[in-house]
């Protein structure tokens, strides 16, 4: 994106997304989630809350999990961004979504991309994580159905598929 | 392709403009033609959240992410210095905050969750003066000194006296916060902070810093509370702190202090608490804050 130095109404956002180069003019105000949804059609981010609290929304900007309702999609120009969609490998789902799966890590699921996204993050710093840790990162993200139980027995079983070795 | 989608009223932020200045300079004057109704983008962990709800009158926002080389954490001059695009999680991992300032470190590890962690920035917490906010109380217990410039000039403000109510601060709208430095805590000095909060990530609820130097008798020399949330945002708990200077750094000394800072505090009654329970929790905050300060300055020596 060029440097605007008048305020704009509208920008144009190049991001790298799952891995593709993609380039699209949106209002200024449009949220990272909503480019992401109406604009790019990946659905698999969900907007749950609207108010950076419940961590549905999770995708990783730069390898690093953030809010997407809680960013501007100007913000990522230049950046890599990683959704849902772009974690498994074909039809092989990512360890930790296949971890999710086996564990019954979900429920009704609407929190899982979130929690999916922000685990990957976690176990590429910690690929052998506490309990305590595993909770501590989690606290942005909020489930309503599993009790959580589930969900921390899921990035175990991810941790020890992937062995430390971040695959 | 034909995918329904949400009408754009319910997911944008309607009638934004945004700018992206590439220098200080830049931005410096777009906030001198813009100051009035734009608002600065750093992390906008609690920016975007305002503009969403349409809380302050902003129509513009100026986003600062692409300024270069304001992101470290590093020690110049006995200070460490913090520039405004450091993210919190930045500050929680920095040796050098370890080392010199490890209250910031216990600070900023706790604000609100990783992924708020990752975007929001120490700075501009600071600058945003939340009456609920972590930076703005150590910023005032340890006398930070807030660098800020405009399209002509730069000044430094003090931390101990930048704060004035709800999200008012020394700051003009066309200032931006480039810098804030906290002092290198040396030998004989300590600064605890701790913090209640209704859920984990949540705003706090009550705030308290500590900060105490001790003589070479092992006295206390100085000391200052700070409290946070509370009221309308950080405040100087003075008389509490008077409570410790030039005396023993006992249990007793210490729970003293603190039962003073609980009465002295003017918490209101509000869904998160009564006031009278804020009370007590704000004694107890005091007591572990100061043991932290206590512990580390005894360490330090």
């Amino acid at each position: 994106m060029s440097t605007e130095t008048k305020p704009s109404e509208r920008v144009t956002v190049e991001t790298t997304l799952n891995g593709t180069e993609v380039e699209q003019t949106v209002p200024a105000g449009t949220l990272l989630s909503a480019f992401l949804r109406n604009h790019e059609y990946l659905t698999g981010t969900h907007r749950g809350c609207e108010t950076a609290k419940c961590g549905a929304c999770t995708v990783l900007v730069d390898g690093d999990p953030v809010k997407s309702c809680n960013m501007l999609a100007a913000q990522v120009d230049g950046a890599t961004v990683t959704t849902v969609e772009g974690l498994a490998d074909g039809e092989d789902l990512h360890p930790v979504q296949q971890a999710f799966w086996d564990c019954h890590g979900s429920q009704c699921g609407y929190c899982t991309p979130g929690f999916v996204t922000n685990v990957v993050a976690l176990l590429e710093d910690n690929p052998d994580p506490s309990v305590e840790e595993i909770r501590s990162h989690l606290t942005g993200n909020i489930c309503r159905c599993t009790g959580y139980t589930k969900i921390i027995e899921s990035v175990q079983e991810a941790a020890a598929r992937m062995d430390g070795d971040g695959k | 392709m034909l995918i329904p989608v949400a009408p754009q009223w319910e997911t944008d932020v309607q009638g934004l403009k945004y700018a992206n200045p590439e220098t200080v300079e830049e931005a410096c004057t777009l906030l001198r033609d813009h100051g009035e109704d734009a608002a600065i983008l750093s992390g906008g962990q609690s920016l975007l959240p305002m503009l969403r709800q349409r809380v302050g009158s902003y129509d513009k926002v100026i986003d600062i992410n692409g300024l270069p080389d304001l992101e470290y954490v590093r020690e110049t001059d006995g200070e460490i210095r913090i520039g405004c695009l450091s993210r919190h999680v930045d500050v929680a991992s920095s040796s050098v905050v370890e080392e010199h300032c490890p209250i910031l470190a216990d600070v900023a590890a706790e604000i609100g969750d990783v992924q708020v962690r990752n975007r929001g920035t120490f700075c501009g917490a600071v600058a945003h003066a939340d009456p609920s906010g972590d930076p703005p109380v150590v910023a005032t217990l340890l006398d930070a000194t807030i660098v800020a410039r405009n399209a002509d000039e730069k000044r430094t403000l003090s931390g101990s006296s930048f704060y004035h109510g709800f999200y008012e601060t020394d700051l003009s709208k066309d200032e931006l916060v480039t810098e804030v430095r906290f002092p290198v805590l040396s030998a004989g000095e300590g600064a605890g902070f701790e913090k209640y909060e209704p859920t984990e990530g949540a705003y706090p609820v009550a705030t308290v810093g500590a900060y105490l130097s001790l003589a070479d008798d092992g006295r206390i020399e100085n000391a200052t509370l700070v409290t946070g949330a509370l009221e309308a945002g950080p405040t100087p708990m003075d008389d509490a702190a008077e409570v410790l200077e030039d005396r023993e750094p006992t249990d007793d000394v210490l729970t003293e202090a603190a039962e003073q800072l609980g009465e002295d505090t003017m918490p209101v009654d509000d869904f998160e608490g009564s006031a009278a329970f804020k009370t007590n929790i704000s004694k107890k905050l005091a007591k572990d804050a100061l043991q932290t300060a206590l512990d580390r300055a005894e360490n330090e020596r």
